[in-house]
């Protein structure tokens, strides 16, 4: 009997037994959470609600893939079901109109209703983080709002730590760049999408 | 610009927008309705499997064999008993041997 108390782990474990009810616990517990994380990594509110649900609905259909063996959190598994998510849906993008990948990242200048008005500073630092490569952007977020350490953010993208720290540190190092930069402002009024 | 500098500029990024209130609810309803076809889909393979499947196949041999060499001695006489040529000299009626 699957109790808001549990954990995670013990969760996932009656979710692969067919529990609905823990299924529905996980998903009520997390949403918030990883619709913040998706939309951080696609810039777009349609785009991360649709990335959560299929995530959480892939967990739902094949829990089979959570091994609870290799001692990871469901949380940073999670993570990576996003990320892998993401970087698909950018080939995808990128396959169907054969641009490049970087040109279809948004730069948080969507203006659908009810969003955030963003200070001049946020929307150059929006512009600063969607010009970096997905990779870095990727690492960024993780280690800086998702709250990952190294080694979680590492495994979540799938290299070792000293890369993760490299990547890292070159997105700082592209994202001091581009603020330095002049000309590279939102123009005024431009609206953060939700 | 100093690194410290950054931090603090990322520790300002605006925050994400919250998660559409009903989201949770849409996703779990979502996942009820692919209950039906999951649980068909497992029942049929589960039914089709278990026509091959034997629970103890080691026990299951052994008791076989047990079954077979005790149904062997009651309906012959044994591995003693000399074997009955008159079904087949009866058969031989014909003189064809």
């Amino acid at each position: 009997m699957a109790s808001t108390e549990d954990s995670d782990e013990s969760l996932m474990r009656l979710v692969r037994q067919g529990s609905h009810q823990a299924f529905a616990i996980l998903v009520r517990r997390h949403t918030d959470r990883f619709y913040a994380a998706a939309f951080r990594l696609t810039g777009r509110a349609g785009e991360a609600e649709d990335m959560v649900q299929e995530a959480f609905l892939k967990i739902w259909q094949k829990p089979d893939l959570w091994k609870d063996d290799r001692g990871a959190k469901f949380t940073t598994w999670f993570y990576r079901i996003l990320v892998n998510q993401n970087i698909d849906q950018l080939r995808k993008a990128k396959n169907m109109t054969g641009g490049d990948v970087l040109e279809l990242i948004p730069d948080g200048r969507e203006t659908p209703e009810g969003e955030t008005v963003l200070n001049d500073e946020q929307q150059r630092l929006e512009r600063a983080i969607a010009s970096l490569p997905e990779r870095q952007r990727t690492a960024l977020n993780l280690c800086f709002y998702e709250g990952l350490s190294n080694a979680e953010a590492a495994g979540v993208l799938g290299v070792k730590v000293k890369a993760l720290e490299s990547l890292l540190m070159r997105a700082k190092t592209g994202l001091k760049e581009f603020l330095n930069a002049k000309d590279n402002r939102l123009k005024q009024g431009e609206r953060y999408g939700t | 610009m100093e690194h410290d500098d950054l931090n603090h500029i990322l520790v300002k990024r605006a925050a994400p927008p919250r998660a559409p209130y009903d989201l949770a609810e849409r996703i779990i309803h979502a996942a009820v309705s692919t209950i039906p076809s999951r649980m068909r889909e497992m029942s049929f393979l589960e039914d089709f499997r278990s026509l091959f499947l034997i629970p103890r196949p080691a026990l299951a041999f052994a008791c076989a064999i047990a079954i077979g060499i005790i149904a062997g001695f009651q309906t012959g006489e044994g591995f003693s008993s000399v074997p009955d040529w008159s079904s087949f000299l009866d058969v031989n009626e014909g003189g064809w041997l």
